[in-house]
């Protein structure tokens, strides 16, 4: 893994000539706060990173909270399990535990953040912006800034970012933005989509499945699967993710409009009630969802989405 | 190291058949005895050879002669390799004639009664004292559970779960399973063996796997006692 990396590193730099001279990485050894990415000087192309790898979290307290912040992130039905009400985990959207480019990677967001986010109007901190996953998109209960969970969680991040520059573009962070589509989305076009090359993993019903117990494939709707406050709620969002990310393994496979639909499909299904609810999900579409890309309080197959009941479930307790 | 295996195979299917034909098909013929039973212990007429002489009696295989494992694997998974190897779509010079003489029905039989035995695994009590495997082993474990996040391989385990059971009818269960087997079949898909439409994801997947991957995977995946002792699960 290690001489993997390296050898990527290499590559890197070799691509980049301004900064071939630069590569300061001695695979295992300390790095110094040498960087590990690579600036780019003459145009303002996005700076290439390689988070490292394991074998590099250190010995002692702090690597053991590096260990259980990854340990969270793969497993928090396990590691963080008073704070989540469903079985998905961390690596289902960030791929790869947080490592994979173009997937959510936390060592991109690691360095983004404080930042000002428009969802709630404030500076967030990086605690702050994982207190809202934990809310959302694991219909959870907010760990406490300090707490465990969440210090384990920015100590990982903070390993995975370790070596990335501040203030500058990283290639790779988010998801790569799809253009508008070609054709207005389509619910009924993504639904054959759906059934041609989603339903094999996450179900028919959307319920996802299981491996001895421990669910494999995430629930993409219905009482197991994120709320609607969540990110992956956002139909823009989710034709990113998934024409980027899936099916895993075959990435960009679908075609645009074919990741437009069927994110269209998935987020037009009933799930755990916006915790945000203001009474009416007329009020609640107005002040939350108040944007083309949520399907949030919109009738399909005649019905309402978002009304509360709809997808029972108890945010921050875990379902049988 | 095809013709190697091939030649391997051969030779323990001839001893195999052998000494197992001979000696269950007195025992063994039962007319009520479910179908699926006999054609795996004793074989089928005309001519069919039991699964048993190679897969054994208990559906466990020959692990290192890459012989797989039948035992637990679901019943459709194992029809529709079957069928797989009726139609040439997976290509298996040992498998196909024997599965070109199976009708449907038996094929369904044969692999529902495969599907119903208990899964033989590896304790997984004590680690290898082989040093050399060992080390596969770790690096095994480190692509099935994390991928290869330069080159946007995604971790086995996405599919075949932690403990490597599986998922229902998409993805089998190879905890436990032949290394070499498992070896073959990943080489198989690096170079681009058809087989079936989900095959496409295991074609993706293995063209991202060096030799020395490959490898280290399928040590990993036999080395799996199959209960969900994976990392995270236990503690």
């Amino acid at each position: 893994m290690t001489n993997r990396t390296k050898v990527a590193v290499i590559i890197g730099g070799i691509g980049l000539a301004a900064a071939a001279t630069a590569v300061g990485w001695h695979g295992s050894q300390p790095s110094l706060g040498m960087p590990r990415a690579h600036a780019a000087t003459a145009t303002q192309k996005p700076v290439v990173f390689t988070p490292p790898p394991d074998s590099e979290i250190p010995k002692g307290k702090f690597g053991d909270m590096i260990k259980l912040g990854e340990n969270v992130f793969r497993h928090p039905d396990i590691y963080a399990k008073s704070y989540v009400g469903n079985h998905l985990r961390c690596s289902n959207c960030h791929l790869s535990a947080g490592r994979l480019a173009d997937a959510a990677p936390m060592w991109a967001a690691y360095s983004a953040y404080p930042a000002y986010r428009s969802k709630n109007g404030k500076v967030n901190s990086f605690e702050e912006r994982l207190q809202g996953c934990f809310r959302f998109s694991m219909n959870g209960k907010v760990p406490k800034l300090g707490s465990k969970t969440l210090i384990a969680l920015e100590s990982y991040s903070y390993f995975l970012a370790k070596g990335a520059p501040l203030g500058e573009k990283l290639a790779g962070r988010g998801y790569p933005k799809l253009p508008k589509p070609a054709l207005p989305v389509s619910y009924s076009r993504g639904a054959v989509v759906y059934a041609q090359h989603c339903a094999a993993c996450h179900g028919a019903t959307g319920q996802g499945q299981s491996s001895g117990g421990k669910v494999v494939f995430p629930a993409l709707w219905g009482p197991q699967s994120f709320n609607w406050g969540a990110g992956m709620g956002s139909v823009k969002n989710a034709a990113d993710f998934t024409y980027q990310n899936m099916p895993l393994g075959m990435p960009k496979s679908l075609t645009q409009q074919q990741a437009w639909d069927v994110a269209t499909y998935i987020d037009s299904q009933v799930r755990p009630e916006d915790p945000r609810y203001l009474g009416s999900v007329a009020a609640t579409r107005k002040k939350f969802h108040h944007t083309k890309f949520s399907m949030y309080g919109k009738t399909v197959n005649g019905v309402l989405l978002g009304q509360p009941d709809q997808a029972k479930s108890t945010p921050g307790v875990l379902p049988k | 190291m095809k013709n190697q295996l091939k030649i391997r195979l051969l030779t323990l299917i001839g001893a195999g058949l052998l000494s197992l034909s001979l000696s269950l098909h007195s025992a063994l013929a039962n007319p009520d005895s479910p179908g699926g039973k006999k054609i795996a212990l004793i074989g089928a007429e005309p001519g069919i050879p039991s699964c048993s002489a190679c897969h054994g009696a208990t559906g466990a295989g020959q692990l290192s002669a890459g012989i797989p494992r039948l035992a637990g694997l679901t019943a459709p998974y194992i029809l529709a390799q079957l069928e797989h190897f009726r139609h040439g779509t997976r290509e298996n010079a040992l498998m196909t004639p024997f599965a070109k003489k199976l009708n449907t029905t038996q094929m369904q039989a044969v692999a529902e009664y495969y599907a119903s035995l208990p899964v033989p695994r590896p304790s997984g009590a004590n680690p290898p004292v082989d040093q050399q495997l060992r080390k596969q082993i770790t690096m095994g474990s480190s692509l099935a559970e994390n991928g290869l996040s330069q080159s946007a391989m995604p971790a086995c385990a996405a599919c075949h779960g932690e403990a490597g059971l599986g998922v229902g009818t998409f993805s089998p269960d190879i905890a436990g399973q032949s290394a070499a087997y498992i070896a073959d079949q990943l080489h198989e898909w690096k170079a681009n063996d058809r087989r079936d439409p989900l095959g496409a994801f295991m074609r993706a997947e293995a063209l991202h796997l060096s030799p020395s991957d490959i490898k280290a995977v399928a040590a990993y995946f036999a080395s799996l006692p199959g209960a969900s002792t994976a990392k995270g699960a236990t503690k």
